[in-house]
């Protein structure tokens, strides 16, 4: 698995490019969702988040329901600042941080399903494949992308590198970062060979 | 749906119209004299995304959408002015290039529902009254991605994509994804799933965009993956020949 430096650096790239809002909001589906994209699917998942009031106290089951269906009877496709004024609550910036990489690890998780060998996959290609499958997610990478899943399989990571770019709105910065740390996973290859 | 005219037709043509019932229920006018106003849906939600929401009840008011400000004004860069503050239509179409994007890339997916509306409120200010139509009143349904153009899949990456835009054997969408259900949300909006995403379809109006004369359909693709934060939103218009095929007009 990756190291704490590692997923710290892909931590902040999340926060750059999901935001970071210590308040329930809705993401572009109209889901409710809070921190770094964490998505809450229902009240029952709110109300394991540790919101607080603005004083600093723990909200209550009452509270935390109030902040839930107020924000999801809001239209979507909205900045997540917009959705602030029809909420009190907030959780921590600590909580987020622990949250956002129990998602990472979560998706690291899921990376094994689709590619066994995952746990001896260069970091590079390891970080290289954690931006697409936060991205796309998992289903969508394992199906709408043969070429690179091939590619992945048999670790041709020069072959993964020219198979990354995704279309816009992915910013080539994005696109560039994926494929930059593929091709540095496949000189890392020719060095070992 | 709203019409141009609607408030405007004299008691003789809805008199006219009445006695030619199947005309007037497929659209089409059996001479060249009268037309097929420009129409939109209530999912042409530009109105909606401003400061201070705006009525608009015929054609002449969506010019008024363009220059009323947005809920939200965004930091932008790559403008023609480098960093640049849009809040408004006039903004994006003044000072937008091909590499504009938020300054904040977390409010990429609000700035796409702004940017595409106002490019249909352009599409319907530019587009004029048709003089026949051979749309279907319901164009959404469950066989409409085994008539549409392939261009309207949603295709994440960029060689998957170029790979079957360039293959002649692939002409529609469900060539490309194979849609595993659909759900009609209203007469005017529907979600077609495949495996790993789902796009929702909204008609945000009609009118004749390209002046050939025949009436075309505006709509929007919102294009999701089941996990993942992918979000792009596209706007399209179609069209409907004689024989009943599809066509694009422009995406």
């Amino acid at each position: 698995m990756l190291s704490p430096k590692d997923i710290d650096i892909l931590k902040h790239k999340l926060e750059e490019y999901e935001g970071k809002k210590p308040y329930m909001y809705l993401d572009s589906k109209g889901l409710v969702t809070v921190g770094v994209g964490i998505y809450l699917p229902n009240i029952n998942s709110a109300l394991k988040m540790k919101f607080r009031v603005a004083s600093g106290r723990l909200a209550t089951k009452e509270e935390i329901i109030r902040d839930f269906n107020s924000i999801q009877k809001q239209p979507k496709g909205r900045v997540a600042e917009y959705y602030k004024r029809f909420v009190e609550l907030h959780i921590s910036n600590s909580d987020i941080d622990t949250l956002t990489k129990h998602h990472i690890n979560s998706f690291q998780k899921e990376l094994i399903k689709v590619f066994p060998e995952y746990p001896t996959f260069p970091n590079e290609a390891k970080m290289a494949l954690l931006d697409l499958i936060f991205n796309v997610g998992m289903t969508n990478l394992n199906t709408q992308w043969p070429r690179l899943k091939k590619a992945v399989l048999n670790k041709n990571w020069e072959k993964a590198a020219q198979e990354s770019n995704r279309k816009y709105p992915i910013p080539p910065e994005r696109n560039n970062y994926v494929k930059n740390l593929f091709e540095k996973a496949a000189k890392k290859n020719q060095t070992l060979n | 749906m709203k019409t141009l005219f609607s408030t405007m037709l004299r008691p003789a043509s809805i008199i006219a119209c009445c006695l030619l019932i199947s005309a007037c229920s497929t659209q089409k006018t059996s001479d060249n004299h009268r037309s097929i106003p420009i129409s939109w849906t209530s999912d042409f939600t530009l109105p909606d995304l401003l400061k201070k929401p705006i009525k608009i009840d015929k054609k002449s008011d969506i010019s008024k959408l363009i220059s009323s400000p947005w809920y939200y004004t965004f930091k932008m860069k790559n403008t023609k002015h480098g960093l640049a503050n849009f809040s408004s239509c006039y903004d994006y179409f003044t000072q937008t290039t091909s590499h504009t994007r938020p300054q904040k890339e977390s409010e990429m997916p609000a700035y796409l529902e702004l940017k595409s509306m106002c490019d249909a409120a352009r599409i319907l200010m530019t587009a004029t009254n048709a003089l026949q139509s051979y749309l279907p009143k319901a164009p959404l349904d469950k066989s409409t991605p085994n008539f549409w153009p392939k261009e309207i899949a949603s295709q994440i990456s960029t060689k998957e994509a170029k790979r079957t835009l360039k293959d002649t054997s692939l002409k529609t969408w469900s060539d490309i994804t194979h849609i595993n259900s659909y759900h009609s949300k209203s007469v005017n909006q529907a979600t077609y799933r495949y495996t790993g995403g789902y796009q929702e379809i909204n008609i945000l109006g009609r009118g004749d965009v390209n002046h050939d004369g025949i009436q075309d359909l505006i709509i929007s693709s919102r294009d999701y993956t089941d996990e993942g934060d992918y979000f792009n939103m596209r706007i399209f218009v179609l069209s409907m020949d004689k024989q009943h095929h599809w066509h694009l007009i422009t995406d």
